[in-house]
């Protein structure tokens, strides 16, 4: 590199326009990755609801580009691709070899998280890893769909691989493909999943190859080596920002699947210069049930707090997290150890973990941060025989929820939740691929916690099983413990899963039914045809005061079916009626009579 | 202080997990492994078992010691210069 070409900001060893392009060029290979997943796997898990992550790294295991996937997994795969290759060693790898692990207790955040990684090759040397990872809807669990709310080791929670050979030198490994089928209910779904990963780590591979031809490898790696440092720099410029001192929050976990009792999880969130530490020290010891997280899922819900109220443009790479420091304490329900049961930390912690966050620093950031969102996956699971072909289904199912209200704006509603970032299954989807048919589905007035700005609303969903038998599970937190609002903001409503039998009229929970220790969380119900499930995600809390929300905007919501009436008077304080046809504010907007209108009975 | 630095075998029969006993982080391979009270506990480097002795409760290591001469940030200023994988760049 001469020296005309070299970049003009301090340290930098390669200009800035080729730093944009080169870094465009990583981020498009892992939307390009996602791509090839999505269109070539077989399951609605991957087609539909995305939920899997696309990530490149360095060739010692350090992250230089991600993109939009789901925010779990692109916290946690840095500690699992960094955990592979320590186990393994750097000098193991031949040209199209693909390692499979799965282990949460190797860095990953839960069994049914399948990651796959590659060493690309320049000159017979490794230059980079390419790296994906993808919830598996079915991995092997005592539970068909693999979420067992009840589970209380890690071994009921699905067939658990270390780092192992998928395929040496781009031929499968045979023995390793049987082994995971014969422990998977439906192995031609997992198949197809499981190549469309291999597939997608092709494309990488390609891209990558082709950027070093073009640009030369001493630029690829200064290049990488640049836009780590920038991202490092950038948030710490960000963290800087934000008034130094101790600010400490914690809420609740209700309960864990197999026994009464709530969890706290509590932070201290320490702002120290360009650098913040979350401790976790004083949080409770870890559940018997699997509402427990993984030192890595702990991680990566911290980094998702601080990439949501930072600079959305610094590079998502290994440098943007490397101001940010966890202290988890392990035996805790923020890292749990060996081998407790785990699987709800990704799902249902890791949302509350961010939230505490995003709790601790509110008054600190209180133009940036938001209310709590819902908090909950809503992770519905069901299995069994599909009546019309004869073969084994299996399905994870989650639903959106309403997120917090905003300094500025309403929560978006129905929305999937904070650390997942995918998209739920279509109903057409749903209902041509399992025996359940979709009654209804619609946003759940009222659910959104009242305030200046609104929490976003959840949702209803009626199921009704067209089968003659079918198992299900569930994985729901919020069921309980309310999202919380902020600066006077109210509560979003809370979650729920009902049953009604069929013929009956009354919905009932899971624990009337069939006495499951916990309402939210269990596993194995059978259910037969006619039976209805009644899915209730939970709206988020409001953010500043209802009675500081402008009137007009608490008409619009009533025309539009987000709130009642009879809602805009008890929490807005404003009189909403009817005439003609046309709803119409009836009364003036100043505080004494809306605090008066709010009063009446 | 008594420690030793370990390196982890990946084992097929048995199964060991060394989270640092302050920060947490599942360490992979290197592991500095410290006596206190005839426990081998692993921590990610002695510097950070030297704090941890310093500022924890010996018979709760959830909890922090009061009398610990260390404050909370400077606790968490040392954790960050001493435990694994935490490198500047910049």
């Amino acid at each position: 590199m001469t020296e005309e070409t070299k970049g003009s900001v301090t340290g930098l060893d390669v200009d800035q326009v080729t730093l944009t392009v080169i870094d465009n060029y990583l981020a498009t290979t892992c939307r390009e990755m996602g791509v090839a997943m999505m269109r070539t796997a077989y399951s609605p898990m991957f087609n539909e609801s995305l939920d899997f992550s696309c990530v490149l790294f360095d060739r010692n295991g350090k992250m230089i580009a991600q993109a939009e996937f789901c925010p779990s997994q692109i916290g946690t795969i840095k500690f699992t691709v960094e955990w592979m290759i320590d186990e393994l060693g750097t000098d193991v790898y031949e040209p199209g070899d693909v390692i499979i692990m799965n282990d949460p207790y190797r860095g990953s955040g839960h069994i049914p998280e399948h990651t796959l990684l590659k060493a690309v090759f320049h000159e017979d040397e490794i230059v980079a890893f390419v790296a994906n990872c993808a919830h598996l809807a079915e991995p092997g669990a005592k539970a068909p769909g693999g979420l067992a709310g009840d589970a209380t080791d890690i071994f009921q929670e699905g067939l658990r691989l270390p780092p192992l050979w998928l395929q040496r030198r781009g031929k499968d490994q045979e023995d390793v493909w049987k082994i995971i089928f014969a422990n998977h209910r439906t192995p031609k779904v997992s198949y197809g999943d499981l190549m469309a990963m291999v597939g997608s780590l092709n494309v990488a591979e390609r891209r990558l190859s082709s950027l070093i031809e073009t640009y030369g490898l001493d630029t690829f790696y200064a290049a990488t080596a640049d836009l780590t440092r920038i991202a490092e720099r950038r948030m710490m410029d960000e963290i800087r920002k934000i008034p130094d001192g101790e600010y400490a929050f914690s809420d609740i976990i209700e309960d864990d699947g197999v026994a009464e009792g709530s969890y706290t999880i509590r932070c201290d969130v320490v702002v120290d210069g360009d650098n913040v530490t979350c401790d976790f020290t004083g949080s409770s010891p870890q559940a018997a049930g699997p509402m427990n997280a993984t030192y890595a899922v702990t991680a990566s819900a911290v980094y998702n707090a601080f990439l949501h109220i930072t600079d959305p443009t610094i590079p998502r790479n290994e440098g943007c997290y490397r101001p940010i420091n966890i202290v988890a304490p392990p035996g805790t329900i923020v890292n749990c150890e060996f081998p407790a049961a785990l699987v709800g930390g990704n799902t249902e912690v890791s949302p509350r973990i961010t939230d505490i966050i995003f709790g601790a620093l509110a008054e600190a950031l209180p133009d940036r941060i938001p209310a709590s969102l819902g908090g909950t996956s809503c992770c519905f699971l069901f299995g069994g025989e599909h009546p019309e072909t004869g073969e084994l289904y299996s399905h994870f199912h989650f639903e959106g929820i309403g997120w917090g209200g905003r300094p500025t704006k309403d929560g978006n509603s129905q929305i999937i939740v904070i650390n997942g970032n995918c998209r739920n299954t279509p109903v057409e989807v749903f209902e041509s691929r399992y025996p359940i048919r979709v009654e209804s589905y619609r946003l759940l007035e009222d659910s959104g916690g009242p305030g200046r700005n609104r929490g976003g609303l959840g949702m209803e969903r009626i199921l009704t099983i067209e089968a003659d038998e079918i198992t299900v599970s569930a994985l729901f937190n919020r069921m309980t413990v309310d999202p919380f609002g902020l600066h006077g903001g109210k509560p979003g409503r809370n979650s729920g899963i009902f049953l009604r039998r069929h013929g009956e009229l009354e919905w009932r929970t899971f624990s009337d039914t069939f006495g499951t220790v916990s309402p939210s969380k269990f596993s194995n119900v059978v259910l037969h045809r006619g039976d209805q499930v009644r899915l209730v995600a939970p709206g988020g809390g409001g953010w500043g005061d209802p009675l500081d929300r402008d009137p007009d905007r608490v008409l619009t919501d009533v025309k539009e079916g987000l709130i009642t009436a009879a809602a805009a008077r008890a929490e807005y304080g404003v009189e909403v009626v009817r005439t003609n046809g046309t709803w119409q504010v009836n009364q003036t907007a100043d505080r004494t009579t809306r605090e008066t209108t709010k009063a009446k009975p | 202080m008594k420690g030793e630095w370990i390196e982890r075998e990946p084992m097929y029969l048995s199964f060991d997990v060394y989270n640092c006993e302050y920060c947490g982080k599942n360490i992979p391979r290197y592991v500095w492994i410290e006596d206190i009270d005839g426990e081998r506990r692993p921590f990610c480097t002695p510097e950070v078992a030297d704090i941890y002795l310093r500022t924890r409760s010996r018979n709760d290591p959830n909890r922090r010691r009061e009398d610990s001469d260390l404050g909370l940030t400077d606790q968490l200023r040392l954790i960050r210069q001493n435990c694994a994988g935490i490198e500047s760049e910049a």
